[in-house]
């Protein structure tokens, strides 16, 4: 069985800034910095209004190339995570083997999975690399959330940001990479309709035919645009993220001691707090970027990666354990070896 | 019989930059100017967690001072 290993993630955030000024002038009324203070987020970036997530994750892959890691001809499979495609069909991994002039002899999908998408694409990775299908495969997360969120929803605006990701994961090991361990994952689609996109899917197809619900003068919801019942996710988060955090250590054989750090999805710094304190890590074992970003669904966990690693934070010898959880609802956790 | 000192110090945690420093069982807990939506699903968390006990978010709007909360939970436990 050969062994996978994180060689380099890099990551694009695109043009247009959102930060807390600009929400408090579209909604006066709200103290975002208040907010700020909590979720931990003061900018976030959108999509140009003609900008897709196949775009974001071409300019992100194409940076990522330039950096002379490897060469395009070397890649031999792509695979995509999103949830805001270019189209129903094709995949839009498919499309971007012909934008990036990527051999047309390698394997190319896309998942559909949001903020567990990263520990995902790396469980099949590491599947297609440690069964001899692939030597060396890009994973690239790409959203463009800000096209599901309704003008009117301040609390979501004040949290989600677009961005794309991209990972290479490679059979042959270099300075610096990480080898990736053991996984642990977990689902509860009972809590499907609590982070939602409703209409727009071949159940619900009629987009357009959502009506604004408020509660007393604030937003609630549309069933075009996208709804999350933050209490749910917020107890979702906290209550089953401490098992399986657990268990991916123990499935890695090591004590929860030897984890140097960790990285979590970056959903919010109030919710990463609590969750990191009913998982009993300590606070500067617990890795937080969000500032400057917010919370990018797929890509924030690479985010983080990225800049721990050029921090120094991550040294040679570390163990980090990377968590994702939301939307599904749906978990993952994995342990990297630097 | 639940710690009210205990209850408090969970209480005010939920707060930032400890501004519930000087909260009592007589506060009014959504007075105090970090009080938000998140503030009453983390202490709603909190409850769950140490008590095992469910509290709707329209449960928490019918309560106005700390005790109140207490009250609901002790309530709780011995309905349960």
């Amino acid at each position: 069985m050969h062994s996978a290993y994180i060689i380099d993630t890099t990551y694009f955030l695109p043009g247009i800034l959102v930060d807390n000024e600009k929400i408090n002038a579209e909604h006066p009324e709200w103290s975002v910095d208040k907010i700020s203070a909590k979720t931990g987020i003061e900018k976030r970036y959108y999509a140009a209004e003609n900008q897709t997530s196949g775009d974001l994750a071409y300019i992100a892959a194409e940076q990522f190339f330039e950096k002379g890691i490897i060469e395009k001809k070397e890649i031999d499979f792509l695979i995509l995570c999103t949830q805001s495609p270019d189209y129903f069909l094709p995949t839009t991994a498919c499309i971007l083997q012909d934008r990036l002039g990527l051999s047309k002899r390698i394997g190319a999908f896309d998942f559909n999975l949001g903020c567990s998408g990263f520990v995902y694409g790396l469980g099949i990775a590491k599947g297609l690399i440690s069964s001899g299908q692939a030597k060396n495969v890009l994973l690239i997360t790409a959203e463009t959330y800000s096209r599901f969120i309704h003008p009117d929803d301040k609390k979501n605006k004040t949290i989600f940001g677009d961005a794309a990701s991209v990972t290479l994961i490679s059979s042959q090991s270099v300075t610096g990479a990480g080898k990736i361990l053991n996984f642990s994952y977990g689902t509860d689609g009972s809590g499907a309709k609590h982070l939602m996109v409703k209409n727009g899917g071949l159940r619900h197809i009629e987009k357009g035919s959502g009506e604004d619900v408020y509660v007393g003068d604030e937003f609630y919801s549309n069933d075009d645009y996208l709804f999350m019942d933050g209490k749910e996710i917020f107890d979702f988060t906290v209550f089953n993220v401490p098992g399986l955090v657990n268990d991916c250590i123990s499935k890695n054989d090591i004590s929860p001691e030897d984890v140097d750090l960790y990285i979590f999805h970056q959903a919010n710094q109030f919710m990463l707090e609590r969750a990191r304190r009913m998982s009993k890590i300590p606070v500067e074992k617990f890795y937080i970027y969000i500032k400057d970003s917010g919370n990018t669904v797929s890509s924030t966990i690479p985010i983080a990666l990225h800049h721990a690693m050029e921090n120094n934070v991550i040294r040679k010898g570390n163990k980090v354990l990377l968590c994702g959880f939301g939307v599904g609802l749906s978990m993952g956790a994995t342990l990297i070896a630097y | 019989m639940i710690d009210t000192q205990k209850f408090l110090q969970e209480f005010k945690e939920q707060y930032v930059d400890g501004e519930a420093t000087g909260m009592t069982m007589d506060s009014e807990f959504k007075k105090f100017p970090s009080w938000d939506s998140l503030t009453a699903i983390s202490l709603l968390a909190e409850i769950k967690y140490r008590y095992n006990v469910d509290i709707e978010e329209d449960e928490l709007n019918g309560c106005s001072r700390v005790a109140d909360v207490y009250h609901l939970i002790e309530k709780k436990i011995a309905h349960a």
